[in-house]
């Protein structure tokens, strides 16, 4: 790669050995050869899915992510996330730590790296990595979050006026000892809570909540899950206005009532014998 | 949503209160330590570390001084410490045992030798000399402790350093950049100077790592090789021509600068010599995303800080919500549980943030008496026994569903008696749901969907 240089020099400079001192001459033929050939490495690669999900996303067969959800589809590919969110994702690292670990070898030291992802409007996910470097972790404990990624359904309190700003209804997540219940709370309120799940929260979009907590908050993992296991159930409940989007058809009861008339007698006959 | 009686006395009486409420500036408990200052990058200050023993002062930031001190202790009061390589940090190190030399004569902690010289080499006789070594279990334990703080001064720093967005430098070479965080600066630094530094997420004390190098090129030294050259053409010419644009991995000033060097780690076998580089299928599984070892999935090694409940009446404070609520009924006779029977969790809400108002504004919660000073109204609080929550006219009023006290832990633990049943007096309503119906995800969702 040194070599490159020096050669083009001695091409250069018959013409160009006047300008500027040469460096902008120079500089741009260096990074003809060399920058590219470093920086490609740090390009970001076409995606190659390797799922059926994967593909279906990158052929724009599937409009929005909600409709993965709809489907409760497995999401093993973090570019499925990034395809539908990669604008508006921020990922915030809540805490790095060395973990220790005794080996015959004698001891080795790993950095763990608990990460919170969401776009501040209705997709929140949580990741947490272990590795040797620093750099390794905080990057696999962001893909992690990336997959974890769960839509967060929000309300209005009292009147649909401007976006929701609240849970929509009460809900709790249990992780460990710990239990965190949300409850709805009117437009100002804020976030009530411990730090923790107050970051969380607002990064799910939820601008205003009450929590009640229980249990050993100071497990702060344990509390940053059990919040998000709340947040996520918030599309688990169905409320009313969910049931006139579901088309009520016939039980197989109804459908079937001549036929099991006549096994129900069937079974009668067997009994009395 | 005021309950104006026919009453007009309640119903002025409640104006009043409602009227007299003008809009206060946030309240919190805790300090605001955020958005204050950056992390510090030095466990204690060493501009100015005294020697253990005598009253000489030396400033650590200053070229050697740091070997100066310890040649000091050598040559003059004939102390060696072993392994200094292993002690995180000198200054911290010296002023630990600076104390406890004071209390107790040094033999009490190091071990004595006998050398056949004098400190300057002259041949000698069984000369005493002494030395500090870990062998001493408070030197143990405070190596241990310097490493430990160190470690976490170091991922803190390098946490801030990842996001802080004032870094607001130039760049070296040219004008053309003005970076707002020390990771463009180090991208731009490589992608259009060459010059390698290395990876900002591996790197800490990016500030003081420029310094150095902005100071070698200013002083027309190399970075790599060390050698002065007469121009800073013909440096930079040779930072090219010889690949010198980066840091010399031999050279142990910059050891410090990577994140990878606070490890720690003491393992008796070598670690591999990487020198080809290893291929995919051989690399250690857990660079992979879907890797995980027991400890890595595990969210319950995590501490943090209890966050401290405050009393409602009185500025004690607590880590669990059930000891204060005994310290009310105690110095208090308050029972909280006691008079919230019944109610909503609304109106908790609203009492607690109820009685923080009053107290905030010096007005005793029952009788409605206001006081001129804190001590006052709790004088007549404990006298008249006007510990409670008021009237429901009062309290159950809109303004107190918002938090008096933005972090006011005392919300966060209001137990609700039916917290399935749906509260009546709110009516919250959900948002759209806006997923369409995709036959393509439905049939791909259909696949592996069995009976079974």
């Amino acid at each position: 790669m040194a070599d490159a240089a020096p050669a083009q020099r001695g091409g250069f400079r018959g013409g160009f050995g006047s300008r500027g001192g040469g460096r902008g001459g120079r500089g741009r033929g260096r990074g003809r050869g060399r920058g590219r050939g470093r920086g490609g490495k740090e390009d970001s690669k076409e995606w190659v899915p390797v799922t059926k999900l994967g593909r279906l996303v990158r052929d724009g067969k599937i409009r929005t992510l909600e409709e993965i959800y709809l489907y409760s589809l497995p999401i093993k590919e973090f570019e499925i996330i990034d395809f539908f969110l990669s604008r508006s994702l921020k990922d915030e690292v809540l805490k790095i730590m060395p973990v220790q670990k005794q080996t015959r070898a004698g001891q080795r030291t790993r950095f763990k790296a608990f990460v919170a992802i969401g776009d501040s409007n209705g997709h929140i996910g949580l990741g947490v990595k272990c590795s040797k470097e620093v750099a390794t972790t905080i990057r696999g404990a962001i893909i992690l979050a990336k997959l974890s990624v769960v839509p967060v359904r929000r309300g209005y309190w009292g009147n649909k006026i401007g976006k929701p700003h609240t849970v929509p209804c009460k809900v709790f997540g249990k992780c460990g000892s710990v239990l965190v219940r949300l409850i709805p709370a009117p437009r100002g309120t804020g976030i009530v809570s411990a730090p923790v799940p107050k970051k969380l929260l607002q990064m799910a979009g939820i601008e205003d909540c009450y929590t009640m907590t229980r249990g050993s908050t100071t497990t702060l993992g344990n509390f940053a899950k059990a919040t998000y296991a709340a947040i996520a159930k918030t599309y688990a409940f169905l409320t009313p206005d969910l049931w006139k989007d579901l088309p009520l058809n016939k039980t197989p009861y109804q459908e079937y009532a001549d036929f099991l008339e006549k096994t129900s007698k069937t079974g009668q006959r067997i009994i009395e014998l | 949503m005021t309950s104006a009686g026919n009453d007009t006395e309640t119903a002025t009486a409640i104006q009043k209160a409602t009227a007299g409420s003008s809009v206060i500036g946030p309240l919190n408990f805790g300090k605001d330590n955020e958005g204050g200052n950056p992390p510090p990058s030095r466990l204690t200050d060493d501009t100015a570390v005294e020697c253990m023993f005598c009253e000489n002062v030396y400033n650590f930031r200053l070229g050697d001084s740091r070997d100066q001190y310890l040649a000091h202790l050598y040559m003059v009061h004939r102390l060696v410490i072993a392994d200094i390589g292993e002690v995180e940090c000198v200054a911290s190190y010296s002023r630990f045992w600076r104390d406890k030399f004071r209390e107790h004569p040094m033999e009490k902690y190091c071990s004595a030798l006998l050398l056949n010289h004098l400190p300057d080499g002259t041949p000698a006789s069984n000369e005493k000399y002494f030395m500090l070594s870990d062998i001493e279990p408070l030197d143990y334990e405070l190596r241990q402790r310097l490493k430990r703080e160190m470690m976490e001064l170091v991922l803190a720093r390098h946490q801030f350093e990842r996001t802080d967005r004032n870094f607001n430098r130039g760049c070296l070479y040219c004008r053309d950049l003005q970076a707002e965080t020390r990771a463009e600066f180090l991208e731009h630094l490589y992608s259009k100077h060459f010059l390698l530094l290395g990876k900002a997420e591996n790197l800490v004390f990016v500030d003081e790592l420029i310094d150095a190098v902005q100071e070698k090129m200013e002083n027309l030294i190399c970075l790599f090789c060390e050698k002065v050259f007469k121009d800073r053409p013909t440096l930079k010419e040779h930072m090219r021509k010889k690949g010198h644009k980066r840091i010399n991995p031999d050279n142990k000033f910059y050891d410090r600068f990577f994140l990878v060097n606070y490890r720690n780690d003491r393992l008796k076998k070598p670690a591999p010599t990487g020198k080809q580089p290893v291929p995919i299928r051989a690399r250690a599984k857990e660079s992979s995303p879907f890797h995980s070892e027991d400890s890595d999935s595990d969210w319950s090694d995590w501490y943090g800080e209890e966050q401290p409940t405050t009393c409602l009446f009185c500025t004690v404070a607590k880590g669990k919500i059930d000891e204060l609520k005994q310290h009310m009924k105690v110095d208090h006779n308050f029972d909280f549980d006691g008079q919230v029977v019944g109610l909503t969790f609304y109106q908790r809400v609203k009492i607690v943030n109820y009685i923080r108002r009053q107290m905030h504004v010096l007005r005793c919660v029952q009788c409605r008496e206001e006081f001129p000073s804190k001590d006052e109204l709790q004088t007549h609080l404990r006298e008249a026994g006007h510990y409670s929550t008021g009237e429901q006219q009062f309290w159950d009023q809109p303004e107190f569903f918002f938090p008096t006290y933005e972090d006011d832990q005392f919300l966060c633990h209001l137990e609700d008696d039916s917290p399935d049943l749906s509260d009546d007096s709110s009516v919250v309503i959900s948002e759209k749901v806006e997923a369409k119906v995709n036959p393509e995800a439905e049939s791909l969702s259909l696949e592996n969907f069995r009976l079974d």
